[in-house]
């Protein structure tokens, strides 16, 4: 190798860069020396790797027990958020059936009947009165109808039932008193 | 002079008796006004329940609404009302509702069974599922004879709303399932804006009343937005209803209604 290097006319530059891959290829080339540097790097190697201690896998169980409070803690807020969010809408929704709702002509005396009965949101969309013993399957609700022997029917006001009055005695179609 | 005794104490029992009469029709209220046309009164007392005797009736009340949607398409709703009242001006009421229309329908499917006892001065709403008849206090009114349109009569109007609503317009008398009914019609206008609507939204009620049963017999509803209603009184018999029926039923547990954590 080195004799085809001296052979060739090269580049000033070039030469000395050619001789040092000469002399690396020489080293690399199978050996006893070569056999005992590897041997004496793996050995070094071994000895750097230290096994893990005790108190770092306590301390990776910290980080993983603060991580999962703070997602349990990120979902308690975003479930409280979307409460809040749905407590808003109901009751803008609210206002707005109150400028809905039909205007009432009665002109000769009846009789009315309010009353509220509990519902919840179907899977269609629309708003069902739910047997008062069975588990809520959504957010409920508590509407307020007015029913007369005139021949109307209405709903008055469309209100989310709180934890209250959930717990109620009464968690059936009441009488409303205002 | 037994004789005059006797009649001593004759006189002053009919002094008594008048006086206890005169005394039981001064507890009776007129039935408080509502409010006016333009809805700027004070809402009337509440659970005041109109009291009518010696018109003792059962009937089946049958109100339709038939909402067309823009497509064309036809939504019917049916609810019924099955109503007795007897001579003492004690009333029962089932309601059958099946779907109550408007911004967002209600799905019902359900009976609510409603006694108003006047005399007691309580009301009971059957719930039939717990055996409870839950009560309510009620104020009995009397309303004045006069038989003229009123539209200050009924519960109030939507708060707020501006609504231009005509002078009542009187149809005359016709016959309605053999009850002599007084017909009158009004027409109301929520303007252009007033509810984010483009144009003018025109409603209108005609209503038939009963003279004698004291009752609106016959109605139509008619709203853009939910369609046309109308009411029918049909099977009027004016024979003295059972009076089990206005009796809370033995095995019912009667319990005070809960009061509202809410007010409006």
């Amino acid at each position: 190798m080195s004799d085809d290097l001296e052979t060739r006319n090269l580049h000033p530059h070039i030469a000395p860069l050619f001789r040092q891959y000469a002399r690396d290829l020489a080293q690399t080339a199978p050996s006893s020396d070569l056999d005992a540097r590897i041997d004496a790097l793996v050995a070094a190697g071994s000895r750097k790797s230290p096994q893990p201690r005790p108190h770092r896998l306590s301390r990776y169980a910290a980080a993983a027990a603060l991580a999962a409070l703070a997602i349990g803690v990120g979902i308690f807020i975003g479930m409280e958020l979307e409460h809040s969010r749905e407590r808003q809408a109901a009751n803008q929704a609210a206002a707005r059936d109150a400028a809905w709702s039909p205007a009432d002509l009665t002109m000769w005396p009846s009789d009315s009947v309010s009353f509220k009965v509990p519902a919840e949101y179907s899977a269609h969309g629309t708003l069902v009165a739910v047997d008062p013993d069975s588990q809520h399957t959504s957010t409920r609700y508590w509407i307020d109808v007015v029913v007369s022997n005139d021949g109307t029917f209405r709903i008055e006001r469309i209100v989310p039932a709180d934890a209250a009055q959930k717990k109620g005695a009464h968690d059936d179609v009441a009488p409303q008193i205002q | 002079m037994s004789r005059r005794r006797f009649s001593k104490a004759l006189v002053l029992l009919g002094v008594f008796g008048l006086h206890a009469q005169a005394g039981e029709t001064a507890v009776i209220p007129e039935c408080p006004a509502s409010p006016s046309a333009d809805g700027t009164a004070s809402r009337p007392v509440p659970n005041n329940v109109r009291l009518v005797t010696g018109q003792p009736y059962s009937a089946l009340g049958t109100s339709q609404t038939v909402t067309t949607l823009p497509d064309g398409n036809r939504i019917v709703r049916q609810n019924t009302i099955r109503l007795w009242r007897d001579s003492d001006g004690r009333t029962r009421s089932e309601f059958s509702l099946s779907s109550i229309g408007g911004p967002r329908p209600l799905e019902l499917n359900t009976t609510v069974t409603v006694i108003d006892d006047p005399a007691a001065r309580e009301r009971y709403m059957l719930q039939p599922a717990g055996k409870v008849a839950v009560t309510v206090p009620i104020v009995p009114c009397r309303v004045s004879a006069g038989l003229e349109p009123d539209l200050s009569v009924g519960p109030p109007r939507p708060p707020g709303l501006p609504m231009q609503v005509s002078t009542p317009v009187k149809l005359g008398e016709r016959q309605v399932d053999g009850e002599t009914a007084a017909g009158s019609r009004v027409e109301a206008t929520i303007p252009a804006g007033a509810i984010g609507n483009k144009q003018p939204i025109r409603m209108s009620a005609e209503q038939w009343y009963g003279k004698d049963l004291q009752v609106v017999v016959e109605a139509t509803y008619r709203d853009p937005r939910t369609g046309e209603t109308r009411y029918k009184l049909s099977d009027i018999h004016r024979d003295e209803p059972d009076a089990r029926l206005f009796r809370v039923p033995d095995n019912y547990t009667r319990a005070p209604a809960p009061v509202p954590l809410r007010r409006r």
